[in-house]
C-alpha cells in the first residue's frame, strides 16, 4: 500500500484515539511552532507544499491564509467546510470517523498562521455521528490543553465549535456557509469583499474544506518536500482521498498519491469493474464535473492533469457508469437535485434548471424532440452566466452529455423511449 | 479619486475609480438593461439582464453590469452577440414561468418586463410546456396593494424598498430555487407583518406583482398623467407625482429627486387623496338662506364676504374680525390673508391653525441659535449617532423624519423614543420611556441637569461657539430632579441612563415633533433643547442639530409669511412701530397698531362676544380640538361666518358665505416645509366647478374691500413678501427650483442647507436659564 497520511491510523472498526494519534506524532507540530514558529514561518511551508484547497476548486490554501492581511482587525474565524453534500461524495466523513484529531490539529495550527480566535467546524446534518466524534474529541484536545486559553503555555488561545448545517447543498458554498453560520438565510455573497478581509460578522474569515487543514499537521511535521514528493505526478503534491462509487467492485474511500491514474484506482484498489460491465464513463469528481469517457481511463487524477483535458478534479468523488446505464437517466437524476438545491438567487439558475430537467425528463421519457438538443446546450452554456458556482457545476454533466454522448441522447429521441428499458 | 479610462462600444470614457460598467455606460449615454437594480436601492445582482462582454485579450467573459467596478483599459461591449443571447435566455426564463396576461395587465404600458421583452423581441411562447406557478391571485386582504405573485420576476426591489426606505421588513424571500416566492415572515398578511401603508414596494415593483388596488380595472397606464407636486398633508413637504386621468386622481408616487423626501412618501400622502374627489367636494359660492345654504355666482359670493366684513368692521371695528387659516394653504395665500386682516380689515386678528405652536418654535430657536427653525436636514437625522425622538407619534405624523430616524439606529445608531404609548418608532429604538404625555420639557432638562452634573458635555465646543453657559449652569441646580421625575413619570436612574446613553454617540440628534392634541410648550422648552444639543457638541453640525417639525404641511410658510397674529411676514413683531410702518410704506396702508389673537384668544373673544365675525380659510373648526358644544355655541353667535374650503365641513351649517375652494394638489404657489424649504406647488388637476385658489379667492374679497391691495399675480406677491422677509432675501418665485431653496436664502438666491457653526463671537450659539 502506497504512503497513508490521514488513514494512517486508519480501524475497521473505531475512530483512532487522541493517544493513537499522539503515538503517531500527532500534536508535535502544533507544540513545535507554539514553540519557535511565526505565523508567517507556518503559511510560507503550507504555500510551499502546494496544498491545494480538497473542497473543489483547489485554490492553494497557503495563499488564501496570506490574504488575511497582517493588520486585518480582530476577531479572525476560521470556517472549516465539511457539509460535504457534493453527490457522490464521502471523504469527509470517512476522516471525521477515522482520525479526527489530525482535523482538529489542523484547524489549531491554521488558526495560528492566520491568528484566529475561533473555528466553526460546519457540519452536514445528516453526519450526526460524525458531529458527536467531532465534540467529543475536540472535548478530549481541550482537556490536554491543545485547545482554550493559552494553549500549551502560549500566547495562543483558541476555540473550536462544531455547528450543524441546516442541511441544503448550498450552505457549503464558501460564502453561503457565512451566511448559514450567521444564522441567515444562505445566499452566496458574490466577492469582493472576500471572506478573507468581511466574512463572519464582517470580520477576517478562512473557509477551508476539512481535507485540507487534515493535512497541515503532517506538512509541518514533515516539510513542504516531503509533501510535494507523496504525489504521483510532477506538479501534484501530496495524496488524496478519492471515493469511489457505482459499477466497480470494492467501491470505497482511499487514500491514494494525488495524480494516481483512473485505470489504477478502478483496476488496483477497487478490485475492477464489476462483472459483466464495461466503463463507459465516470464523474471524476462529484455531480459538478463533465463526465470522462473511456478515451481518458489513464489520466492522473489531479488538478492540472485534468484541468489539460478540460475537466476537473472536483472533490475526487469518481461514480463509475457502466455500458448499461442510462446517462440521460443519470443526468436527469443529478439535475433534480441541483434544480432543488438551487438557492433562487438568480435568474438563470433558479428558472434554467428546471427548464433543463424539464427538457431532460421529456427525452427521458419518450417525449423529446430534435429540437431539445441545442436547447440544451444553450441553457446548460447560459448557466455560466449565473451568480454562483453552483449552476455552471450543474450544467457541467448536462453540456458534456451532449458533447460525449449525443447520439444515446438522440436515440432516446428516435426510440421515443429509454433505450436501456 | 483616481480617475480610470475603459472602452465601451469603441468609446473611450474616463471615470472615477469604483464606478460601475453601468453608471459609466451612462455617462456615454450607452443604455444596459436593468431589473433588479435600482438607482435609489442597494444592489442585488440578482436577474443578470445587465449583463455585457469584458473582453481580455483572446477571451471574454460575462459581467453583471450594474455591479461590475471598471478596471482600467477594460474593453467593454454592451450588444455584442454573446450578450444579446444571454439577454434573451433571460427574458425567455423569466417569460417561461410568468402568466404573461399583458392583454389585461394593469401594468401594461409601464411594465419594465414588458418593455424588456418588447426591446429583445422575446416572445413567451419561447419555452412552451415548462411549469408555471399558480399561487392565488390576490390574497392579502391589504387595502391599498395587490399582490399577483404569478407574475414575481423575483428581482427583490421590494424587499430591499421595504427594509432600506422604509424599514419596515415586511417582504422576505420564502423558499428556494424554483419555489422562492416573495412573502412576509410566516405568511403572515401584510397588515399583521407589519406594513404601515408606504406604499414604496408598489412603486419599485417593475411589474404588477406587487400592484396598485387603485385604479385597478378602470385605467391603463398610458391615460395617466403625472404631474410632480408638494404634498401639503404634513410638514415634511414630500414632492410626489400624481398619476390623474381627466378629474381624477388615481394613484401618487414618490419623488426620487425630492432631496426632502428621496422618493418616500407616507400612507397619508401615497393613499390619502380621496376627499379631492369626494361628493362632499364644493363646486360652487353658496350664500345663507333661511336654515339652509343657496348657491350662488362666485362673484357675488366674494362681493358679499367683502361687504359683509366691511360692515362688521364699520360697525363693531376690526377688532371683531378673525382671520383663520388651515395648514394647507400656500405661501402666496398666507400672505394674502394677512395683508387682509392687516390692510383691509384694520385688525391683527389671523392666525394659521399650528400658529401657537409655531411662534414659541420660533421664539426659542431665534433666540438661542440665531435660527428660529429647524437647524438640519430629514436626511440629517439618518446620519445621527444618537437621536432622541420627542413629541408626536413620528412614523404616523413626521413619517419621513421618522424612517430617517430608523435608518440611523438601523446602521449602528442609538435611538432613544420618549412617548406616553409603544409608538411604531419603539421598534427599533435603544430606549423607549414612557413619559408623561406633554412633559418633554422636564425630560429635556433631566437630561440636562445630568449632563452637566456628570460632565458629560463637550467642553472645548461650549468654549468655542457658545456664551453665557455659567446661567444655565448656575440655575440648573436649582431645580429637583425630584420635579422631574414627578412631571415625566420616569425614574431618576432612567433619566440619568438616558442621558448617558444619549451622550455615548456623536453627533446627537434631537427631533421634535409638534403634536397638536398636546398644548404647545412655551420658548423656554426649545432654548433648552438647543441647550442640550449645545451640551453635547452637536448644533451646528452634519448628523445633529434641535429639528422641530410643525404639524401642518405649510406650517413653516404661514409663519414666515406673516399669518400669525403677533408677527408680521419676516418675524416683525407686529406692536414695532418702525416694522409696521415699513409694511404701510410698501401697501399704502399701516397695520393697527394693536396686538391681534391667536384663534384659541379668537375662540374666547367669541364667547364674551367681542367677536363678531370669522373668516375660515381651509379650516374645520370641529377638528380643533374643543368640545363640539363650545364649537357650536361659538360659531352660531357670529353674526358673520365666512366659509371658505374645497370639502364641506361641519362649519357650512353655520356659514353666511361659503367660498369654493381647491385643495393643495390643484394650486400653483409656493409652500416650505420645515426643513426651512421653499418648493413650488404645481397644479396636478383641473376639476370643472366655480372652485378657486384660496389665493384668487382672497384677492377676490381683498380687491373688493380695497382695489389698492389687489394682488397682481402669485409672483409679485411672492416677490412683495420677500421684500419683507430677510430670511428670504431677492429670492425670486421662478428661481426655486425643482428641489427647493432651503432659508435663510443669500441674495444671490443660494440657500442654506444646516446651521453651521458661528464664527463670529457674537453670533456664538446662546444658553438660557432652566424654567420649568
Ligand atoms: C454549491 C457549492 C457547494 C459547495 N459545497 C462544499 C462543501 O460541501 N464542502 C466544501 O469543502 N466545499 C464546498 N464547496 C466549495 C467551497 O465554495 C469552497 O471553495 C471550499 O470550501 C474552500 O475550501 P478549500 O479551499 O479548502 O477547498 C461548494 C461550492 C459550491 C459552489
Ligand atoms: S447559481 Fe444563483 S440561484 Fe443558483 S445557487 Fe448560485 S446564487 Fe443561488
Ligand atoms: S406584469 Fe408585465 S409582462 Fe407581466 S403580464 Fe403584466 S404587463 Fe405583461
Ligand atoms: S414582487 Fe415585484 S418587486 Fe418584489 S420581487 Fe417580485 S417583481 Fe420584484
Ligand atoms: S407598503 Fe411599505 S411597509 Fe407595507 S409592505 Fe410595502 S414597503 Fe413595506
Ligand atoms: S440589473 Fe444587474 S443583475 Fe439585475
Amino acid at each position: 500500500m502506497s504512503v497513508q497520511v490521514l488513514f494512517q491510523n486508519r480501524r475497521p472498526d473505531r475512530i483512532a484515539t487522541l493517544d493513537e494519534y499522539r503515538r503517531s506524532g500527532g500534536y508535535t507540530a502544533l507544540s513545535g511552532i507554539l514553540r519557535d514558529k511565526s505565523r508567517r514561518d507556518v503559511i510560507q511551508r503550507v504555500t510551499e507544499a502546494n496544498l491545494l484547497g480538497r473542497g473543489g476548486a483547489g485554490f492553494p490554501a497557503g495563499k488564501k491564509w496570506s490574504l488575511v492581511a497582517e493588520d486585518a482587525p480582530f476577531p479572525r474565524y476560521i470556517v472549516v467546510n465539511s457539509d460535504e453534500m457534493e453527490p457522490g461524495t464521502f471523504k469527509d466523513r470517512v476522516l471525521i470517523h477515522t482520525d479526527p484529531h489530525t482535523i482538529i490539529e489542523g484547524i489549531i495550527i491554521t488558526g495560528y498562521a492566520v491568528s484566529a480566535q475561533k473555528a466553526f467546524v460546519f457540519v452536514r446534518p445528516s453526519y450526526e455521528t460524525s458531529a458527536v466524534i467531532l465534540e467529543q474529541e475536540v472535548e478530549a484536545a481541550r482537556q490536554a490543553g491543545y485547545l482554550g486559553k493559552h494553549i500549551l503555555g502560549s500566547d495562543f488561545s483558541f476555540e473550536i465549535v462544531v455547528h450543524r448545517s441546516g442541511g441544503r447543498y448550498i450552505c457549503g458554498e464558501g460564502t453561503a456557509i457565512l451566511n448559514a453560520i450567521m444564522g441567515k438565510r444562505p445566499n452566496p455573497m458574490k466577492p469582493p469583499p472576500y471572506p478573507t478581509v468581511k466574512g463572519l460578522w464582517g470580520q477576517p474569515t478562512v473557509v477551508n474544506n476539512i481535507e485540507t487543514l487534515a493535512f497541515v499537521p503532517h506538512i509541518i511535521r514533515n516539510g513542504a518536500d516531503w509533501f510535494k514528493n507523496l504525489a504521483a505526478t510532477e506538479n501534484g503534491a501530496g495524496t488524496k482521498l478519492y471515493c469511489i462509487s457505482g459499477k466497480v467492485r470494492q467501491p470505497g474511500c482511499i487514500e491514494l498519491p494525488i495524480g494516481t491514474r483512473l485505470s489504477e484506482i478502478i483496476q488496483d484498489h477497487c478490485g475492477g469493474m464489476l462483472d459483466g460491465s464495461q466503463f463507459k464513463a465516470c464523474l471524476p469528481g462529484g455531480a459538478s464535473t463533465r463526465y470522462l469517457t473511456p478515451e481518458h481511463y489513464d489520466v492522473p487524477m489531479d488538478f492540472d492533469s485534468l484541468k489539460a483535458i478540460g475537466h476537473r478534479l472536483g472533490t475526487a468523488a469518481i461514480m463509475v457508469f457502466d455500458h448499461k446505464t442510462c446517462l440521460v437517466g443519470v443526468t436527469l437524476n443529478l439535475i433534480q437535485f441541483f434544480s432543488r438545491e438551487s438557492c433562487g438567487w438568480c435568474t438563470p439558475c433558479r428558472e434554467g434548471l428546471p427548464y433543463i430537467q424539464d427538457l431532460l425528463w421529456r427525452i427521458e421519457n419518450g417525449e423529446g424532440r430534435e429540437e431539445y438538443i441545442p436547447r440544451l446546450e444553450t441553457m446548460a452554456k447560459h448557466m455560466w452566466n449565473a451568480y454562483c458556482a453552483l449552476a455552471p457545476g450543474a450544467a457541467s454533466p448536462v453540456e458534456s452529455l451532449l458533447t460525449f454522448f449525443e447520439d444515446e441522447v438522440r436515440e432516446h429521441i428516435s426510440q421515443r423511449k429509454c433505450p436501456f428499458r | 479619486m483616481a480617475k480610470v479610462t475603459l472602452k465601451i462600444n469603441g468609446q473611450e470614457v474616463e471615470v472615477e475609480k469604483g464606478t460601475t460598467i453601468l453608471e459609466a455606460a451612462k455617462q456615454l449615454g450607452i443604455y444596459i438593461p436593468t431589473l433588479c437594480y435600482h438607482p435609489y436601492l442597494p444592489l442585488e445582482e440578482a436577474c443578470r439582464i445587465c449583463v455585457v462582454e469584458d473582453i481580455r485579450g483572446g477571451w471574454s467573459t460575462l459581467v453583471a453590469g450594474c455591479v461590475f467596478p471598471v478596471r482600467n483599459g477594460m474593453v467593454i461591449e454592451t450588444e455584442s452577440e454573446k450578450v444579446i443571447e444571454s439577454r434573451r435566455t433571460i427574458m425567455e426564463l423569466l417569460l417561461s414561468d410568468h402568466p404573461n396576461d399583458c392583454m389585461t395587465c394593469y401594468a401594461t404600458g409601464e411594465c419594465e418586463l414588458q418593455d424588456m421583452a418588447y426591446l429583445y423581441k422575446v416572445k413567451p411562447t419561447a419555452f412552451e410546456g415548462g411549469e408555471r406557478h399558480k399561487y392565488e391571485i390576490d390574497p392579502d386582504p391589504n387595502p391599498e396593494l395587490h399582490l399577483n405573485m404569478n407574475k414575481c420576476i423575483l428581482c427583490r426591489r421590494c424587499i430591499r424598498a421595504c427594509s432600506e426606505i422604509q424599514g419596515a421588513d415586511v417582504w422576505t424571500k420564502v423558499g428556494r430555487g424554483f419555489d422562492q416566492r416573495i412573502s412576509t415572515a410566516f405568511d403572515l398578511p401584510t397588515m399583521e407583518a407589519g406594513c404601515e401603508l408606504c406604499g414604496h414596494c408598489v412603486d419599485f415593483c417593475p411589474v404588477d406583482a406587487i400592484g396598485w388596488r387603485r385604479g385597478r380595472d378602470e385605467v391603463r397606464s398610458w391615460q395617466l398623467k403625472p404631474c410632480a407636486t408638494v404634498c401639503l398633508q404634513c410638514s415634511m413637504g414630500c414632492r410626489a407625482a400624481y398619476d390623474v386621468l381627466d378629474e381624477k386622481v388615481v394613484r401618487v408616487r414618490g419623488d426620487f429627486a425630492s432631496p426632502a423626501n428621496m422618493g418616500a412618501l407616507c400612507k397619508m400622502g401615497r393613499f390619502n387623496f380621496d376627499f379631492i374627489n369626494s361628493p362632499d367636494r364644493v363646486r360652487t359660492a353658496c350664500l345663507k338662506d333661511g336654515d339652509g345654504l343657496a348657491p350662488c355666482s362666485l362673484e357675488d359670493g366674494l362681493k358679499t364676504a367683502a361687504s359683509a366684513l366691511e360692515k362688521v368692521r364699520d360697525t363693531d371695528g376690526g377688532n371683531a374680525i378673525g382671520v383663520v387659516c388651515g395648514g394647507m394653504l400656500t405661501n402666496e395665500e398666507y400672505y394674502l390673508a394677512q395683508k387682509l386682516a392687516r390692510g383691509a380689515l384694520a385688525c391683527n386678528n389671523v392666525d394659521n391653525i399650528d400658529g401657537p405652536w409655531q411662534q414659541v418654535i420660533y421664539d426659542g430657536l431665534a433666540s438661542s441659535t440665531g435660527l428660529g427653525a429647524m437647524s438640519n436636514t430629514l436626511g440629517d437625522i439618518a446620519k445621527a449617532g444618537a437621536v432622541l425622538a420627542l413629541g408626536a407619534d413620528t412614523i404616523e405624523k413626521h413619517a419621513i423624519a421618522g424612517i430617517r430616524a430608523r435608518k440611523a439606529s438601523r446602521q449602528g445608531g442609538i435611538l432613544i423614543v420618549a412617548h406616553p404609548q409603544q409608538v411604531p418608532l419603539t421598534k427599533t429604538a435603544t430606549k423607549h420611556l414612557a413619559v408623561k404625555e406633554g412633559s418633554e420639557d422636564a425630560l429635556v432638562l433631566g437630561l440636562i441637569k445630568t449632563i452637566i452634573e456628570e460632565e458629560l458635555y463637550d467642553k472645548d465646543y461650549l468654549e468655542q461657539y457658545t456664551q453665557e453657559f455659567d446661567k444655565l449652569q448656575r440655575n440648573i441646580e436649582k431645580i429637583g430632579m425630584g420635579e422631574l421625575t414627578e412631571k415625566t413619570g420616569l425614574g431618576e436612574q432612567e433619566i440619568r441612563e438616558t442621558a448617558q446613553l444619549y451622550a455615548s454617540k456623536k453627533p446627537a440628534c434631537l427631533i421634535y415633533g409638534v403634536d397638536r392634541k398636546t398644548a404647545p410648550l412655551n420658548e423656554t422648552f426649545y432654548r433648552m433643547c438647543a441647550a442640550l444639543q449645545m451640551l453635547l457638541g452637536s448644533l451646528g453640525v452634519e448628523g445633529g442639530g434641535v429639528n422641530v417639525m410643525g404639524c401642518t404641511g405649510n406650517a413653516q410658510g404661514a409663519i414666515d409669511f406673516g399669518a400669525v397674529a403677533k408677527y408680521l411676514p419676516g418675524y416683525s413683531p407686529v406692536t414695532r412701530a418702525a416694522a409696521r410702518k415699513t409694511v404701510g410704506k410698501l401697501w399704502g396702508v399701516e397695520p393697527s397698531d394693536q396686538g391681534g389673537l391667536s384663534w384659541p384668544e379668537m375662540f374666547e373673544a367669541i364667547e364674551k362676544g367681542e367677536m363678531k365675525a370669522l373668516y375660515l380659510i381651509g379650516v374645520d373648526p370641529f377638528e380643533l380640538g374643543y368640545p363640539r358644544a363650545k364649537v357650536e355655541g361659538a360659531l352660531s353667535r357670529l353674526s358673520l361666518l365666512v366659509v371658505q374650503d374645497c370639502v364641506k365641513n361641519r362649519a357650512f351649517d353655520y356659514a353666511h358665505v361659503v367660498l369654493p375652494s381647491l385643495s393643495f394638489i390643484e394650486k400653483e404657489g409656493t409652500a416650505t416645509n420645515c426643513e426651512r424649504r421653499v418648493q413650488r406647488l404645481h397644479k396636478a388637476l383641473t376639476i370643472c366647478s366655480d372652485a378657486r385658489s384660496d389665493f384668487e379667492l382672497i384677492n377676490g374679497v381683498l380687491s373688493n374691500l380695497n382695489p389698492e391691495l389687489k394682488a397682481e399675480s402669485l409672483a409679485a406677491t411672492f416677490a412683495e413678501a420677500v421684500q419683507l422677509i430677510k430670511e428670504l432675501d431677492g429670492l425670486s418665485f421662478e428661481q426655486i427650483p425643482d428641489e427647493g431653496v432651503q432659508w435663510p436664502v443669500d441674495g444671490a438666491g443660494a440657500g442654506t442647507v444646516r446651521l453651521g457653526l458661528p464664527e463670529e463671537e457674537k453670533a456664538r450659539f446662546k444658553f438660557y436659564a432652566a424654567r420649568l
